[in-house]
């Protein structure tokens, strides 16, 4: 039986174009960098089969056994993940409850954000977080983070699939790249202002980045 | 009935939550979204038509009617919407116009292909707790104006995050657009002087779930259906406000702090 290393690498290669290596650990850096960020729990990086019309779980982060057991797992597109992955926007939630008097009172549950990666007009994927701790519960600032990682993890795949050249063609549903963003320095901007109160994820942050930056065409010079 | 007949003085009057205790016409709202769960025990009976609208990969638009009873809701992203409206509004029904899923992100062509019916439709009142990209904007534009001439004011969502725009239609100027002020009483709603004109608090707001039951969400686009709902009070209120009468009337309940 593959374990989820083999089912992540398997899916990574048809759905994003990505073979194991730096950028393979840059998405897993956004996802910790993100749930840290956040201060959440849990966290997952989906990604979107266009044929089926489903998301499937490559990624996870804060819990080990949830990796094995989600890693390869289809989600339906009818949760929180599918309508960012629907509507393109960050989306921020709670699960159901009976009433409303509950629902109002749900600090002692979870909270989850899911926001989408996009190429373009083209969804690859979701990133997610989830909190477990009744004191959590997401804002819209960590909404507007999350948007942030996820156009950076976006990036990350679009600037991979650019280094590998578009002539050679893509696999299975895996996207095609488009030509660099101007916005994209923006997009950076923006996570190193929303991080600056966190000396931790600042060098969270500066680490990923880094790795994003090796794998820009032309490199640090640029 | 216009504002320079004494209607703005009166109007302000009374705060506009307060209209909802009163003899109020029945609103027909234009829901565009994700469908609605008209089973679901806060909106039943309250759903009066139902239509799907899905692109195929070329953008040609397939459209289908559904039973309005029924769940037609595949994120509960509508049912959501609708419940907020409904909760503020008694005098509220709703046409629900699915033009969200069924296809990836619908390419924006089932979305263009619902306002157009649901401006045409006998909806007084349009919510779009959604966000297209500009490419659209010359074709919404057009729609908005029939809308804007018609007299159904269109109340939509800022883009949760504005990258590159506002998102539309809330930036065009026929809408009442809204962003998310945070959290805060349902009421306490804001005008402010920018390209999205007003805000409310859509932090954890308590939602119907679809397929019973309920949650909390969080975004513009909860924050626009309760600017709605206070748009839909006020159309019960005062019948036949043309769309301008009612953002300089929401302006002047700010303003007045009544809001």
């Amino acid at each position: 039986m593959a374990d989820a290393e083999e089912i992540r690498a398997g899916l990574m290669e048809r759905y994003l174009g990505l073979a194991p290596g730096l950028e393979d650990q840059a998405l897993s850096l956004i996802v910790e960098t993100g749930v840290r960020a956040v201060g959440g729990d849990e966290g997952s990086l989906l990604v979107y089969n266009p044929e089926a019309n489903d998301l499937t779980f490559v990624m996870t982060y804060g819990n080990p056994e949830a990796e094995r057991m989600l890693v390869g797992t289809q989600v339906p597109m009818g949760s929180l993940a599918g309508l960012a992955a629907e509507t393109g926007q960050v989306q921020i939630g709670a699960p159901r409850y009976k009433d409303t008097t509950l629902a109002e009172a749900a600090g002692s549950v979870q909270s989850v954000i899911s926001a989408p990666m996009m190429i373009g007009d083209r969804l690859i994927g979701v990133i997610t977080a989830i909190s477990n701790r009744p004191e959590k519960r997401f804002t819209e600032a960590d909404g507007q983070l999350y948007a942030c990682l996820a156009t950076v993890a976006a990036l990350v795949v679009n600037q991979a699939l650019l280094l590998r050249g578009q002539g050679e063609g893509t696999t299975g549903g895996a996207p095609a790249a488009l030509a660099p963003d101007p916005a994209a320095q923006d997009v950076l901007d923006r996570v190193g202002r929303l991080l600056q109160r966190d000396s931790a994820t600042v060098r969270q942050l500066s680490r990923m980045l880094e790795a994003v930056e090796a794998m820009v065409p032309g490199g640090a010079a640029q | 009935m216009s504002l320079a007949g004494g209607l703005l003085q009166r109007a302000l009057a009374v705060p506009i939550e307060e209209l909802a205790k009163g003899e109020l016409a029945p609103v027909i709202v234009g829901i565009l979204d994700s469908g609605i769960d008209g089973s679901h025990p806060d909106l039943a009976g309250r759903v009066t038509s139902a239509a799907i609208f899905e692109a195929d990969a070329e953008g040609n638009v397939a459209v289908r009617d559904a039973d309005p009873g029924e769940n037609n809701d595949l994120y509960g992203h509508g049912t959501g919407v609708a419940s907020i409206i409904a909760r503020i509004a008694p005098n509220t029904l709703f046409s629900d116009f699915r033009v969200l899923g069924g296809n990836n992100r619908g390419s924006g062509e089932a979305l263009i292909a619902g306002f157009e019916a649901a401006v045409a439709s006998a909806a007084a009142l349009l919510n779009m707790s959604l966000a297209a990209s500009e490419k659209h904007v010359p074709r919404m534009n057009v729609i908005c104006e029939k809308a804007y001439r018609k007299g159904v004011p269109i109340v939509a969502a800022r883009r949760n995050m504005p990258f590159q725009d506002e998102g539309f239609p809330a930036a065009l100027i026929p809408c009442v657009g809204v962003d998310n002020e945070g959290e805060g009483p349902e009421g306490d709603w804001l005008y402010r002087n920018d390209v999205i004109e007003y805000s409310a608090h859509g932090v954890n707001v308590p939602v119907a779930a679809h397929g019973g039951g309920y949650t909390t969400m969080t975004g513009t686009s909860f924050a626009t259906p309760i600017m709605c709902g206070f748009v839909a009070l006020l159309l019960g209120a005062y019948p036949g406000l043309r769309p301008f009468e009612v953002k300089a009337l929401l302006k002047a309940a700010a303003a007045e702090g009544a809001g």
